[in-house]
């Protein structure tokens, strides 16, 4: 069963870190969102039968996951004062390894609702109302109401504001 | 730009982006798999099995007094043995029904829905079981407290007995002291739980929010 298991991770392991990077914009949150995520996804495993698509049963646990149990902290800043010379022996910054573009959706994604977050994700995978109505629980008539909020939404976050 | 038009640039970027991050082979999986859950009901939850232990630890340690303890303690330390014994039953319970309540691979408002249900319930159950614990132990002191002090003056047969005024102030003290105490334990618990319980009842209203119908 483990090997089975970690096949089926592996396999869709795009899948879960996009769920994490979404719900979860710090490198160390991200990090105990997936192991949270695989944490539930393991103790559901031996429900999980074959009967719906993997990728949905994946995409319901991992976004209930997100949603409902993880409890993002928050944390305070550190105030430790660093020594008067430690700033010259900081690394030099590393380049992003996200484009610019993505950067401005993410950025506009994450200022929706943790719900709209999940929608807007399932459409951006190319999953079509009837997928998303089937591991959201709502009906797909509400689904497209939802992205059309949702667009309008982005819209008006991703339009530059005149200065 | 629409968000029709990301599609494609979200599905090559995050393919590019998620290349570059560590892959979840086998070995790391083992180890992500290796730690306990951070979930706030899994906190909870092991905060249940916390008490529900403590209590239980404490029915042999109360037994072990009464045994060597005064005929009139004896009757209020068998009371506290039986009472600890029902609070660990109740809370094992509710940790266990919990569990089972909850299956993450539900769709998301099903999900919130338990989710929401059960960690309300958990807290009124928290907070009035500690509460009770509270007030049955500050009796119990009173109690054994009381006898302890008359018997230290051979005055146990001398004891009155209680009239109705002092019954009634006694009583009405104890579930003044009863709401006051599940007051500031639910304070406390707000701190700690509140906010996320909040965000998850926003989540549900919104998504059993009934969409207006097209004009």
């Amino acid at each position: 069963m483990e090997k089975h298991f970690i096949d089926l991770i592996s396999t869709h392991q795009r899948l879960v870190q996009k769920v994490c990077r979404l719900y979860c914009p710090a490198p160390a949150e991200r990090e105990d969102l997936l192991q949270e995520i695989l944490l539930q996804l393991w103790r559901a495993f031996p429900r999980f039968r074959g009967e719906a698509r993997a990728t949905t049963w994946l995409y319901r646990v991992a976004l209930n996951t997100a949603i409902t149990s993880f409890r993002r902290e928050q944390r305070a800043p550190t105030r430790t004062a660093l020594p008067d010379d430690a700033w010259h022996n900081l690394p030099q910054p590393l380049p992003d390894p996200l484009d610019e573009q993505l950067d401005r959706l993410y950025a506009a994604i994450g200022q929706l609702s943790d719900v709209e977050k999940a929608i807007t994700l399932l459409y951006l995978e190319d999953k079509d109302s009837a997928e998303i109505a089937e591991i959201v629980g709502i009906t797909p008539n509400y689904v497209r109401v939802k992205l059309t909020r949702i667009r309008e939404r982005l819209r008006a976050l991703l339009t530059p504001q005149p200065a | 730009m629409e968000l029709d038009d990301f599609k494609q640039a979200w599905q090559a970027s995050t393919a590019a982006a998620e290349a570059t991050a560590a892959p979840l082979d086998g070995a790391r999986i083992r180890e992500l798999l290796r730690t306990r859950s951070s979930s706030a009901l899994a906190k909870l939850r092991r905060n249940l099995l916390i008490d529900a232990v403590s209590s239980l630890v404490g029915i042999p340690v109360l037994l072990y007094w009464s045994w060597q303890a005064d005929v009139h303690i004896q009757a209020l330390l068998g009371v506290a043995a039986v009472l600890a014994g029902g609070l660990s039953v109740a809370l094992l319970y509710f940790r266990w029904q919990a569990g089972i309540s909850l299956d993450p691979t539900l769709p998301l408002v099903e999900q919130l829905r338990s989710t929401v249900q059960v960690t309300e319930r958990y807290l009124r159950i928290y907070e009035r079981s500690l509460a009770a614990l509270t007030m049955v132990a500050l009796a119990l002191g009173l109690g054994i407290g009381l006898i302890l002090g008359a018997k230290a003056v051979q005055a146990v047969p001398q004891l009155p007995r209680p009239g109705w005024k002092f019954l009634l102030i006694t009583s009405a003290s104890f579930v003044a002291g009863y709401f006051i105490t599940a007051g500031i334990y639910r304070i406390t618990l707000r701190l700690f739980y509140g906010r996320h319980l909040d965000t998850l009842r926003a989540c549900l209203a919104e998504l059993e929010e009934v969409p207006a119908a097209p004009a």
